[in-house]
């Protein structure tokens, strides 16, 4: 329980709590009253706020552009609804880097794709008369079982 | 008059599987396996059990084709047979103790499957681009990995993924992005 002013030390404990707005009514509104009056600590305030907004805004960013490839991922794969398609192909009209980025996916569908086939291409395993085979023995068995135990 | 099964589309097989007939089974097993074989192997499990697996998991099919309601879902029913019993067999792996092998006859225990490309220079980048490839696929976590096999070997549609690995479209719209964003950070030296 803080009591009476805060002091500088209590502000540099409670002052991340402060940015991330975790604290009480009573205790915010004191943390402000003592940034207010007290220049060095406005001014470590003022850096680690910044500090923050900045790894958030990265973060912000970097979750925008996630949802952007996102989208162009599912459009490769043609897993978007009509009015998406459309949004998309207007946009692709307009930025260089969003071309890129969709031609990029497709290479990389397309190395894969080509990979598979010819990896396997003249694979032969003939695995289909073992299992039936052993699909025959299985209700042999079953029906050996069923009849002892009738 | 005798028809030729082999010019059945999957969906006609499947019902005449269910009413049991074994020459449709057995063409079924003949079209699939390979594709069984194929997610074994990019699924990244050990060289030595992907035929013993394939087999296993074809037998269940075998087995189990009658309780499948609609052939239509046959591909995510599939699937769901083939995650479910390579986890089983991660399971398994954990619970056992490793052993060792005593024989120096590492030869043996190498799985090639035979490439046969026109040209020896090609034939030298397409191994490269594929064991690139191979490696990059098994570096992803499992389920990125499975949402992109399903999708770009099996050509899965994202609502199959979604049957066959229980989750929601949204789920697997990201998996298949996040997996292609890592290959494409993977396989940046080999794509031009």
């Amino acid at each position: 329980m803080l009591k009476g002013n805060l002091t500088c030390e209590d502000i540099s404990r409670l002052i991340i709590p402060y940015i991330d707005d975790k604290l009480s009514a009573n205790k915010r509104n004191r943390v402000a009253l003592h940034l207010r009056n007290c220049p060095f600590c406005m001014e470590k305030y003022r850096i680690i706020k910044s500090l923050f907004d900045s790894i958030k805004n990265k973060h912000l960013e970097r979750a925008k552009k996630f949802r952007q490839y996102r989208l162009l991922s599912a459009y490769c794969d043609n897993e978007v609804s009509q009015y998406t398609k459309d949004k998309i192909e207007s946009s692709l009209a307009l930025s260089c880097d969003l071309v890129q980025r969709t031609l990029k996916i497709n290479s990389l569908r397309k190395a894969l794709n080509q990979t598979f086939e010819a990896k396997f291409a003249n694979l032969e395993l003939g695995l289909e008369k073992k299992v039936i085979e052993r699909l025959k023995n299985d209700n042999i068995i079953y029906k050996i079982k069923n009849f002892f135990n009738n | 008059m005798k028809y030729n099964i082999k010019n059945n589309n999957l969906d006609e097989l499947i019902t005449l599987a269910q009413k049991g007939d074994i020459e449709a089974l057995e063409e079924i097993i003949r079209r699939q396996q390979k594709n069984v074989f194929a997610t074994l192997y990019y699924l990244d499990a050990k060289p030595d059990e992907i035929m013993d697996l394939t087999q296993e998991i074809l037998f269940k099919v075998a087995k189990n084709i009658k309780k499948l309601k609609n052939p239509r879902t046959f591909k995510s029913w599939l699937n769901q047979i083939i995650i479910n019993q390579f986890y089983d067999t991660l399971r398994k792996k954990q619970k056992t103790i490793k052993k060792v092998c005593l024989d120096n006859d590492e030869e043996k225990i190498k799985f090639e499957i035979p490439d046969f490309a026109s040209n020896p220079y090609q034939r030298v980048i397409d191994k490269e681009l594929e064991r690139a490839i191979k490696n990059s696929i098994h570096k992803l976590p499992d389920p990125f990995k499975i949402a992109i096999i399903m999708r770009e070997l099996q050509g899965m549609s994202y609502e199959e993924i979604a049957k066959a690995t229980n989750c929601n479209i949204g789920t697997v719209k990201s998996r298949i992005a996040r997996a292609r964003l890592k290959l494409q950070e993977y396989l940046k030296p080999y794509m031009s």
